[in-house]
C-alpha cells in the first residue's frame, strides 16, 4: 500500500451549452459514441482514458501540469479531451468558462492510446494504425510528430501490435509485453533484436518508466513490480494502490492508466469511475502516491522461546504491507495481561520484524497485545 | 516432540478468506524463508497465485502461480534467489526471486529434477528417487544426470510419509530434513553423513527451520501454521541419582529431563530442595539442564552433626 500525496479535482464535464460550441459536433456523430444515459446537468460522460502524463509547464502555482488524454461520450459526438491539472494543487486548468480543452483536429480525434517513455516524452497511436505504429506526441498540444524517422513500428520487434510497452532511448531499449505471459521482453530499440526477457509478478498491463533505467510494471493481478531493466532484475513488488478496475465490457484498457511523475517522484493514476448519481458529474480524479510501503497488518506475537516463569522470552511480530512487503523503523509496544510481566518494546527492522522482550514473574496463562503507530498520511 | 510456541493459526488472506481448499501433501511447493515468510503456490488454493504467509497465518498475494519445486542454491548463493523446477515435469530449472515470486534466467535443462532439493558447489542432493525410500540421501552431478545414493538414515523406517522438506540451519554444513511423519534429521553435506540428533514435530505437510529465529514452522495436515521451539517439551523427569554420601564429602546428584520420545530437554531450570530436617545442605537451589537434558546439584554432607536419610527433590520450573 502506498502513501497518497496527491488528488486532483474531478475531470470537468461540459454542459450542453458549453458543448454546443464544440467544433466537432456532428462530424463524427456515430450513435455508438453517443451518451448512453440521459444527460443530467452535463452533456457528456467519460468513455475512455487514453493516457496520462506529466509535463513541465510553469504556471502560477506549480512547475508541472498533469495531462489526462481521454475521450467522452457526448450527446452529439465523441469528445476528445486533453484535461490538465495543476501538478501541485490538483486544480483543473481547463478554460473556466467553456471547460474546453484544446485539441488538434485529426490527432485529437484519432489518437486512441498514449504511453510515456523513459526520457519524459509521450507517444501516441491512432485508430488508423492502432498499435502498429506510434509517433512522439506533444502532450500539451496532442500533436503527433510525423517527421521522418520518428515512427516506431511494431513490426520492427516482430509484433503485429505494440500495446503494452515503453521506450528508453538513452539505453536504446524498448520494453514490451509478449502475449498473455508474465514477463516483458527487452529489445534493442534500433534494431528490434530481442535481448532478454524479465519475468514479472503477473501479466503486464502497463509499463511505466520511473527513473534511471527503472520502470514500474503494472500487472493484471493488480501487482506492481519496480524493475531495473538495465541490470535485469526486480527491485520490489507491491500491490497497486487502487483496486484493479475493469469496465463493464470486461476490458481494463481505457479504464485506468498509471504514470510516473518524475518531478515529484510519485506514481499517478486515474480510473474511469461511475458518474455522480445525482448530477452526473465526473468522479474520476488523478491520484498520486509516494511509492513507500504502508503497513496493513501487525502480525500476532510469536514467542521464540518456551515461556517460563522468570525467563526472558523474546516475542516476534512483523509489520507488513498488503503484498507482504516489510515496513521497517516502526516502534512496536506490548502489554502483557494474565500474569505480572515486564515488556520491552521493539522496533521493526528492514524485514519488518520487531522483537519485544517479555519476562513474567509468575506462571500462568498470559496474553501479549502488541500495537504499532504509523503515520499514513 | 518439540514444544509448541504458537498456533495453530488458520491461514487467511487480509480479507479473512481461507487460503487453502483442503490439504496437499507435497511440501515441495512451499518453502519458508525468514526474509519473506512461507512461500505458497499450490493448485488447491482459494486463488491460484503465489502467496506469502506470515508466522501467524496472514497471507498476502505475491504473484502469479507456480507449481514447481523450490531448491536451495548454495552454489551461486545469490541474494534472494532460489531455484525452481518447471512442475509438473521438472525437466528444467530456473532462478526464482523470492521477493517478487518470479522466474529468472534458466539455469539447467533439459534434465530430470524431481528429487533434487539443494544445489551445492559440486553436486545436487535430495532425498529419495523414483522407487526408492526417502530416508536415502542421494546425489546428482550438477548437469542433472543420473544420481547415486550418498547416505542412508538406516535407523529410520522405510516409510517416512513422503517427501521431506529441507532447510538450511545455523551450521552452513548441516541441513535439517523434516519428514511428513514428523521426524526431523540433520545431514552434514560436507561429511556426507547424517548426525545422530533427532527431533519430532508431528505429522505435517511441511516443516521448515528458521535460522534467524531458531524456531520451526510447521504446516499441519489441516493446513494451519504452528510454530515450535527447537527444544522438546519436557515430558519426564527422572529421579535424582548419585552415589551414597559420606561425612564431610560433596556428592553430585543428577536428574535427566526428557521429551516424550526420550529426547533430552536442554536449558530448562530445575529447582532443587532438601527435605526440611534432613542433614547437610545443597550447593545450589537451582541448576540448568545441559545438552543431554541433565542437571546436577551438589549435596554437602555434614562434617560433625548426625547423619541420616536424606530426600532430595528436583522440580522443573515449568
Amino acid at each position: 500500500m502506498f502513501r497518497q500525496v496527491y488528488e486532483s479535482e474531478p475531470l470537468p464535464y461540459m454542459t450542453a451549452a458549453q458543448l454546443g460550441t464544440d467544433s466537432y459536433a456532428g462530424i463524427l456523430s456515430y450513435a455508438t459514441y453517443k451518451l448512453k444515459t440521459n444527460p443530467t446537468l452535463y452533456a457528456e460522460e467519460l468513455r475512455t482514458i487514453k493516457g496520462i502524463c506529466v509535463v513541465r509547464d510553469r504556471i502560477a502555482t506549480s512547475d508541472t501540469v498533469i495531462r489526462v488524454i481521454a475521450e467522452t461520450n457526448t450527446i452529439v459526438a465523441p469528445g476528445p479531451r486533453n484535461y490538465s491539472f495543476d501538478g501541485t494543487s490538483g486544480k483543473s486548468l481547463n478554460d473556466p468558462v467553456t471547460n474546453r480543452t484544446t485539441i488538434p483536429f485529426l490527432d485529437g480525434i484519432s489518437i486512441v492510446d498514449v504511453i510515456t517513455d523513459a526520457d519524459g516524452g509521450a507517444w501516441g497511436t491512432t485508430f488508423f494504425s492502432y498499435g502498429m505504429s506510434w509517433w512522439p506526441m506533444n502532450p500539451r498540444t496532442q500533436v503527433l510528430d510525423r517527421s521522418a524517422g520518428t515512427r516506431v513500428d511494431a513490426s520492427t520487434y516482430g509484433k503485429t501490435s505494440l500495446n503494452v510497452f515503453t521506450i528508453d532511448k538513452k539505453h536504446n531499449l524498448l520494453l514490451a509485453k509478449d502475449t498473455e505471459s508474465s514477463y516483458i521482453e527487452l529489445f534493442n530499440f534500433t534494431t528490434g533484436k530481442l535481448l532478454d526477457i524479465l519475468y514479472t509478478s503477473g501479466i503486464p498491463e502497463q509499463i511505466i518508466p520511473e527513473d534511471a533505467g527503472r520502470a514500474f510494471v503494472y500487472c493484471k493481478n493488480n501487482m506492481l513490480n519496480l524493475i531495473d531493466y538495465v541490470n535485469r532484475r526486480i527491485l520490489s513488488t507491491f500491490k497497486a494502490p487502487l483496486p484493479r478496475f475493469v469496465s463493464s465490457d470486461g476490458y481494463q484498457d481505457g479504464s485506468q492508466h498509471y504514470a510516473y511523475d518524475r518531478f515529484f517522484r510519485r506514481l499517478l493514476s486515474i480510473q474511469k469511475l461511475p458518474n455522480d448519481p445525482i448530477d452526473g458529474s465526473c468522479t474520476s480524479r488523478v491520484k498520486g502516491w509516494y511509492p513507500v510501503p504502508l503497513p496493513v497488518r501487525l502480525t500476532k506475537p510469536i514467542p521464540l522461546l518456551p515461556p517460563r516463569e522468570g525467563r526472558n522470552v523474546p516475542c516476534l511480530t512483523r509489520l507488513i504491507g498488503d503484498a507482504g512487503e516489510p515496513v521497517g523503523g516502526v516502534h512496536v509496544q506490548g502489554v502483557m495481561n494474565g500474569v505480572t510481566a515486564s515488556v520491552s518494546p521493539g522496533v521493526s527492522d528492514n524485514n519488518g520484524y520487531a522483537i519485544l522482550h517479555t519476562k513474567a514473574t509468575a506462571s500462568g496463562v498470559a496474553t501479549l497485545t502488541t500495537t504499532a503507530e504509523v503515520v499514513t498520511v | 516432540m518439540l514444544e509448541i510456541l504458537a498456533g495453530p493459526f488458520d491461514i487467511l488472506t487480509l480479507d479473512a478468506v481461507p487460503l487453502w481448499q483442503g490439504s496437499s501433501a507435497d511440501p515441495d511447493n512451499y518453502y519458508y524463508d525468514d526474509d519473506v515468510g512461507l512461500i505458497v503456490s499450490a493448485s488447491n488454493l482459494t486463488s491460484k497465485k503465489t502467496w506469502l504467509v506470515q508466522l501467524d497465518g496472514t497471507a498476502t498475494e505475491l504473484s502469479w502461480n507456480h507449481y514447481g519445486s523450490l531448491l536451495i542454491d548454495l552454489e551461486k548463493n545469490l541474494p534472494g534467489v532460489y531455484l525452481i523446477t518447471n512442475d509438473p515435469f521438472n525437466t528444467s530449472m530456473w532462478r526464482y526471486d523470492k521477493r517478487s515470486g518470479t522466474y529468472g534466467d534458466k539455469e539447467l535443462g533439459p534434465g530430470s529434477y524431481d528429487y533434487q532439493r539443494v544445489r551445492l558447489g559440486d553436486r545436487f542432493i535430495g532425498a529419495g528417487s523414483f522407487g526408492s525410500m526417502y530416508r536415502v540421501i542421494r546425489q546428482w552431478p550438477l548437469d542433472g544426470s543420473g544420481g547415486s545414493d550418498e547416505f542412508v538414515f538406516s535407523d529410520l523406517p522405510s516409510n517416512m510419509g513422503g517427501k521431506p522438506a529441507w532447510s538450511i540451519t545455523r551450521d552452513p554444513a548441516v541441513f535439517a530434513i523434516a519428514y511428513p511423519n514428523g521426524t526431523i534429521v540433520y545431514y552434514n553435506h560436507i561429511l556426507k553423513q547424517g548426525t545422530s540428533e533427532r527431533s519430532f514435530i508431528g505429522s505435517n505437510l511441511g516443516a521448515w527451520y528458521s535460522p534467524r529465529f531458531n524456531v520451526w514452522v510447521k504446516l499441519t495436515l489441516n493446513a494451519q501454521l504452528e510454530i515450535y521451539a527447537t527444544t522438546p517439551k519436557p515430558h519426564a523427569l527422572f529421579s535424582p541419582s548419585g552415589t551414597t554420601p559420606a561425612r564431610g564429602r560433596v556428592t553430585t546428584y543428577t536428574v535427566q529431563l526428557t521429551g516424550d520420545a526420550g529426547e533430552p530437554c536442554q536449558n530448562e531450570l530445575i529447582d532443587w530442595s532438601l527435605q526440611p530436617g534432613d542433614p547437610g545442605a545443597l550447593g545450589d537451589l537451582q541448576s540448568r539442564t545441559d545438552s543431554a537434558g541433565i542437571a546436577a546439584v551438589d549435596y554437602i554432607a555434614p562434617v560433625v552433626s548426625a547423619l541420616g536419610n536424606i530426600t532430595i527433590t528436583a522440580e522443573v520450573r515449568f
